[in-house]
C-alpha cells in the first residue's frame, strides 16, 4: 500500500478532475481500495472514471471523506453534529448522494444517509411520505389504490 | 430475545430448580439400586473398565408444566449484517455465546453461504418469473436495477463459495452485467420504448448502460431500499411503508424478517410465503383468549403442524417461533428440529398436545441444555467414582488378610483413578476457559447493544451466567465429594498397612 501522501485522481462525470490523498478514498470507499489493491492503478497516468458522480456531488462525498479520516479522533458529538450539518441539503442531492456512496461503496457515508432518510419517514402518513421523496409513479393500478385507502385509511 | 422480566426470573429458577431436581433425583436412583445390593453393586460397577459408558443407560426424564418453556439456542449468529437485518437486531439479545468457542467458525461460514445461495436462488426464481409474466418491455426495465442486485449477489455468493478472495469490483461487474448486456443491446437498438436521460453517448460497456437505467428510474435501487426500510421497526411503519409504491412494497417483502398472525386462521400460510420471502421470526396465536377457561371445544383447531410443513419449504432460516394457544404435538417439534438448522428459540406459551419426547426432542438439540446435562453427568460420574471407594472401603475391612486381592485392587483403582483424575482435570479447566469467553461474550453483546441496559433486558446474560453458574457448582461438588473420599481411603489403606506390618 502507498504512503498516505500519495495522491490519486477522480474524474466525475463532467470530466472534472479530483485530486485526493490515497489514504482517504482507500479507507472509506470498498470500490477504490479493491481498484488499488488490485494493483491495476498507475499514480502518474490513472484517473478513475466515476461516470454517474457529478462534480458536485463528489466533491461533498470527498469532503466528508476527508473530514473523517482526519478527525476520526473527536468526540462524537462533534462528529454527529457535522454530519448533520454536511447532510443539510435538499432531496435531490441527499439522492445524488446516496447514489454516489452506494456507487463507491463508503459504509459510513450510507449508513448516515439510510438514518437520514429512515428519520425522515418514520411515523409518516404514505401520502406525506411520497411527497417528502418526491414519488409520483407509485406504480399501483388505480384499482389497488383504491382498494388499498378504502382498506387501510389510518395509513394515508 | 427480549425476554419481559417475569419471564426472565421464572425460567432462572426453572432452570435451577431443574438441575438440582435431575441430579438429586440421579443421585436417588443410585443410591436405591445401592440399598438393594449394598455388597453386589461396588464389586459389580469395578468390573466396568469406565464408568462413564454405565451412565449411558440413566435416562433423564424431565417433567415440565405445559405453561411456560421457552429454550433457548446457544447457536450464535453474528450481527455482522448490520443494517441489511434491522430486525434482526431486535432479537440481538438472544446472541448466546456459549458454545461458541467450541464451534469451528467454518460451520458458520457454511451456513451463511448456504443462506446467502438461498436467498439468491430464491431472489433469481422471481425474477425469472416477474420477467417471464411481464408483457411489456417497459414494465420489465422496471425490475432491471433488481437484477443487477441479482446477478451482483449471485456473484457475490459464487464469489464466496469458491472461497477465493473477493476480486476488485472492476472486475466483477462487467462480467456479471454481461448477460443483462446481452439482454440489453436487442432492446436499446428498438429505441422507441426505451428512453435513457442521456442518449448522447453510445453506452461504451454494459455496466454504464445500468448505470443509466438506475438514474433513469425516480426511486432508490432496491439495495438502497431494502436497507432503509430494514431500518424501520415498528409493524405501524413497515405497513404503511409498503403501500408507498410498488417498489417499496416489493423491498419491503425482501427485508421483512418477523411476522405477527394474530389468528392463525385468519391467513393462509401459503398467502404469507408468497407475500414475504424471507421470515426469520414468526409470532402466531391460535384459539381465542376465552379457550384458557375450558370454553373452546377440544377439537377447535389451531395446529401448527401444516405450518411448519409451508415453513420448512418456504423459510428454512428460519429462527424464532412464538406460539399462543396453538396445538403442538411431539411430531411438531420432532419436524421443526430436523428442518431449521438456525433455529433458536421457541416460545410456547399457553399450548398443548405436546408431551417430554417432543421437548427431549428439542433439547437434544439445544446446546445450553446439553452444557448442563454435561454437569449432571459429571457429578453423576463423581457420585459412581465415591461408591466405588466405598467398596474398596468396605474390601479392606472386609478380607484384612489376603494381601494378593487387595493388591490387584489396589493396582486396578490406582490406574483408573490417575485416568479419571486426569479425564476430571480437563474438564474442568475445559470447561472454566468455556465459562470465561461465553461470560465475556455475553457481556459484550450486551454492553454492544445501544439499547437501554437493565437487570431484566440483559435477560440472556443472566440466564448464560446462572445456567453456567449452578452448573460450574454441581461439579465442584461432586470433585469435592469425592476429593473427600479418596483422602478417607488413604486413611484406611495407612491403617491396613499398619495392621499388616505389625
Amino acid at each position: 500500500m502507498g504512503s498516505p501522501l500519495k495522491k490519486i485522481m477522480l474524474c466525475s462525470s463532467e470530466k472534472e478532475i479530483f485530486s485526493v490523498e490515497e489514504q482517504v478514498m482507500v479507507q472509506h470507499s470498498v470500490i477504490i481500495n479493491n481498484m488499488i489493491e488490485d494493483g491495476s492503478y498507475n499514480y502518474e497516468e490513472s484517473k478513475i472514471p466515476l461516470d454517474c458522480v457529478d462534480s458536485k456531488t463528489l466533491k461533498k462525498v470527498i469532503d466528508y471523506c476527508t473530514y473523517h479520516t482526519h478527525h476520526h479522533n473527536d468526540n462524537q458529538e462533534d462528529l454527529e453534529a457535522w454530519d448533520a450539518q454536511f447532510l443539510n441539503v435538499d432531496s435531490n442531492g441527499l439522492y445524488d448522494l446516496l447514489m454516489a456512496a452506494n456507487y463507491l461503496e463508503i459504509r459510513n457515508l450510507l449508513d448516515l444517509i439510510y438514518r437520514t432518510i429512515k428519520n425522515m419517514i418514520k411515523g409518516k402518513k404514505i401520502d406525506e411520505i411520497r411527497r417528502i421523496l418526491n414519488i409520483k409513479d407509485h406504480g399501483f393500478t388505480p384499482e389497488e389504490e383504491e382498494q388499498n385507502r378504502k382498506e387501510y385509511p389510518h395509513f394515508y | 430475545m427480549r425476554v419481559s422480566s417475569s419471564q426472565t426470573l421464572e425460567l432462572v429458577a426453572a432452570i435451577v430448580t431443574a438441575i438440582h431436581l435431575i441430579s438429586a433425583a440421579s443421585i436417588n436412583l443410585l443410591r436405591s439400586s445401592e440399598g438393594a445390593s449394598i455388597d453386589a453393586f461396588p464389586n459389580l460397577l469395578m468390573k466396568v473398565p469406565r464408568v462413564e459408558t454405565k451412565l449411558r443407560v440413566f435416562s433423564f426424564k424431565i417433567q415440565f408444566g405445559t405453561q411456560v418453556c421457552l429454550f433457548s439456542r446457544s447457536s450464535t449468529e453474528d450481527s455482522n449484517d448490520g443494517v441489511a437485518c434491522g430486525d434482526e437486531e431486535m432479537s440481538g439479545g438472544a446472541m448466546n455465546p456459549q458454545i461458541e468457542a467450541r464451534k469451528p467458525n467454518q460451520r458458520r461460514a457454511l451456513l451463511r453461504r448456504q443462506q446467502q445461495r438461498h436467498y439468491c436462488q430464491r431472489r433469481a426464481s422471481w425474477m425469472r418469473s416477474q420477467i417471464s409474466c411481464c408483457d411489456g418491455v417497459s414494465s420489465w426495465f422496471s425490475h432491471c436495477d433488481g437484477e443487477q442486485i441479482q446477478l451482483k449477489l449471485l456473484f457475490s455468493s459464487s464469489q464466496v463459495s469458491s472461497n477465493t478472495p473477493a476480486p476488485p469490483a472492476a472486475v466483477s461487474v462487467p462480467t456479471a452485467a454481461a448477460p443483462l448486456s446481452l439482454l440489453l443491446s436487442p432492446l436499446s437498438s428498438g429505441s422507441h420504448i426505451f428512453s435513457a436521460p442521456q442518449p448522447s453517448s453510445p453506452p461504451v460497456n454494459a455496466s454504464s448502460v445500468i448505470v443509466i437505467l438506475l438514474r433513469g428510474s425516480s426511486c432508490f435501487p432496491d439495495e438502497v431500499l431494502e436497507r432503509i426500510i430494514g431500518m424501520l421497526k415498528s409493524r405501524k411503519d413497515r405497513s404503511s411503508v409498503s403501500l408507498v409504491c410498488k417498489e417499496w412494497y416489493n423491498a419491503e417483502r425482501w427485508s421483512r424478517r418477523n411476522v405477527f398472525i394474530g389468528n392463525c386462521y385468519s391467513v393462509s400460510p401459503e398467502i404469507l410465503t408468497q407475500r414475504f420471502l424471507n421470515i426469520r421470526s414468526v409470532t402466531l396465536k391460535g384459539k381465542p383468549r376465552f379457550s384458557d377457561f375450558n370454553l373452546v371445544p377440544a377439537n377447535w383447531g389451531a395446529d401448527i403442524h401444516f405450518w411448519l410443513v409451508v415453513f420448512a419449504e418456504k423459510y428454512p432460516f428460519l429462527e424464532e417461533l412464538r406460539l399462543k394457544r396453538m396445538i403442538v404435538i411431539d411430531e411438531s417439534l420432532k419436524f421443526l428440529v430436523c428442518s431449521f438448522p438456525n433455529f433458536k428459540a421457541i416460545s410456547l406459551q399457553n399450548c398443548d398436545g405436546f408431551n417430554t419426547d417432543g421437548l427431549t426432542a428439542i433439547a437434544a438439540d439445544c446446546k445450553t441444555l446439553v452444557f448442563l446435562v454435561l454437569c449432571v453427568l459429571f457429578r453423576l460420574t463423581c457420585e459412581l467414582q465415591r461408591l466405588r471407594f466405598e467398596g474398596v472401603h468396605k474390601l479392606f475391612e472386609g478380607c484384612g488378610s489376603d494381601a494378593s486381592l487387595i493388591f490387584g485392587e489396589h493396582v486396578r483403582i490406582r490406574k483408573q483413578l490417575w485416568l479419571t483424575s486426569h479425564r476430571y482435570r480437563f474438564f474442568i479447566i475445559g470447561c472454566l476457559v468455556t465459562i470465561t469467553v461465553s461470560q465475556l461474550g455475553a457481556l459484550l453483546l450486551v454492553l454492544a447493544s445501544k439499547s437501554d441496559k437493565t437487570f431484566f433486558n440483559s435477560g440472556d446474560l443472566l440466564i448464560c451466567s446462572a445456567v453456567q453458574l449452578s452448573g460450574f457448582m454441581l461439579r465442584l461438588v461432586g470433585a469435592a465429594r469425592i476429593t473427600h473420599r479418596a483422602q478417607g481411603i488413604v486413611a484406611i489403606a495407612t491403617r491396613w498397612h499398619l495392621l499388616i506390618t505389625e
